[in-house]
């Protein structure tokens, strides 16, 4: 019978007597250990030889006993000189750690992204070029409104809604479109770009009715 | 029962039964009920922002109307809003919270994949606020907006 893997003898660190035969730890029941290959050791990368017991593996060199029991008995002192202390059970000598595997790359758009920058942009060009002179003109249009009867329709009218309400309206629209192109860039979809392109139309559209008066 | 000690271990991924599995865990798996949408709308992200900022600007036209109102109710107006000063706030304050309220259920729908729950919370924002602007004209008796 060949040795085995584990030589049965515990090494108590804690420094009290030996267990007794009685207690002795456990052992692979016979036959069921692998015979000890000469090289003893398997590289990083080649798939670990499961033998008849998953415990069992070749040997990196004398047998030292470099881990606990399988039922938890007393574990090895630290500075074994074959191992470290954080080899899972049965490996050979310890290869460079395996990176975790990373998720699937995150879709994207290429272009979407400055699409949209561009689409911002665009709203704060229109709102302070062209809405902010609506704004002041219709302001300044206020102080003639008498503050009688009729002054409501001073206040409200068609200018009000074509200079200020529908601009307004059009570049919110605007930001929340680029929103739902942001949203169609996570997932990879190029549906995005017609989001974009309906920004735009909104931007424009604003500035031809609210310049067609 | 899985004898680790008399059984080679297995080599396919999946169920560690010692046999082949006929249901695996590394392919998506079809569930019982109503089936999400595999991807978010971004046409519902951008309509749930959009009827927030629409209750914002409108409950705040809404304000700045009632304002404009009462002021002229002093100086001779004679309008429905005159007599109807103390609930003419009620609509623009009933408009932000309930605009913002179905915005953000629709907006979380459409997050979570629920395509259609979301449309019609959102069309249903919309559709109130096409009413509260409508009584609010009403109530003001003044073109609005």
């Amino acid at each position: 019978m060949s040795e085995p893997w584990w030589s049965g003898v515990p090494t108590n660190v804690a420094g009290q007597n030996a267990p007794t035969p009685a207690s002795a730890p456990w052992a692979p029941p016979p036959g069921t250990v692998p015979q000890q290959t000469s090289s003893g050791q398997h590289s990083a990368g080649q798939p670990a030889q499961w033998q008849q017991s998953p415990q069992t593996a070749p040997r990196a060199g004398a047998p030292t006993q470099v881990f606990g029991t399988p039922f938890g008995g007393p574990a090895t002192p630290a500075d074994s000189p074959q191992r470290s202390g954080n080899a899972p059970l049965g490996a050979g000598p310890v290869g460079p750690q395996v990176a975790a595997p990373q998720g699937p790359p995150k879709p994207t758009v290429p272009g979407l992204g400055f699409a949209g920058f561009l689409l911002f942009v665009a709203t704060i060009t229109f709102g302070y070029f062209v809405m902010r002179d609506w704004v002041v003109d219709w302001v300044q249009g206020l102080d003639s409104c008498d503050a009688s009867a009729d002054g409501w329709s001073c206040v409200v009218n068609d200018t009000t809604r074509l200079q200020i309400l529908v601009p307004t309206l059009a570049i919110l629209a605007a930001w929340s479109l680029i929103r739902g192109a942001g949203v169609e860039r996570a997932q990879g979809r190029a549906v995005g770009f017609i989001y974009i392109l309906l920004g735009f139309a909104a931007l424009l559209a604003a500035w031809v009715i609210g310049g067609g008066l | 029962m899985f004898d680790p000690y008399n059984q080679n271990q297995p080599v396919t991924p999946g169920l560690n039964t010692g046999s082949a599995t006929q249901l695996s865990t590394m392919t998506p798996v079809d569930l019982d009920g109503i089936r999400t949408n595999q991807y978010r709308s971004g046409a519902l992200s951008a309509l749930a922002p959009f009827l927030g900022w629409c209750a914002f600007i409108l409950a705040a036209f809404m304000g700045f109307s009632a304002i404009a109102a009462t002021s002229l109710c002093n100086n001779g107006l004679d309008a429905a809003a005159c007599s109807a000063q103390n609930t003419l706030w009620l609509v623009p304050v009933g408009v932000l919270v309930v605009g913002l309220m179905f915005a953000g259920i629709g907006g979380s729908l459409a997050k979570r994949r629920r395509a259609f729950p979301s449309l019609v919370v959102l069309i249903a924002g919309f559709a109130l606020l096409g009413l509260a602007t409508t009584t609010f004209a009403t109530m003001l008796g003044l073109p609005f907006p």
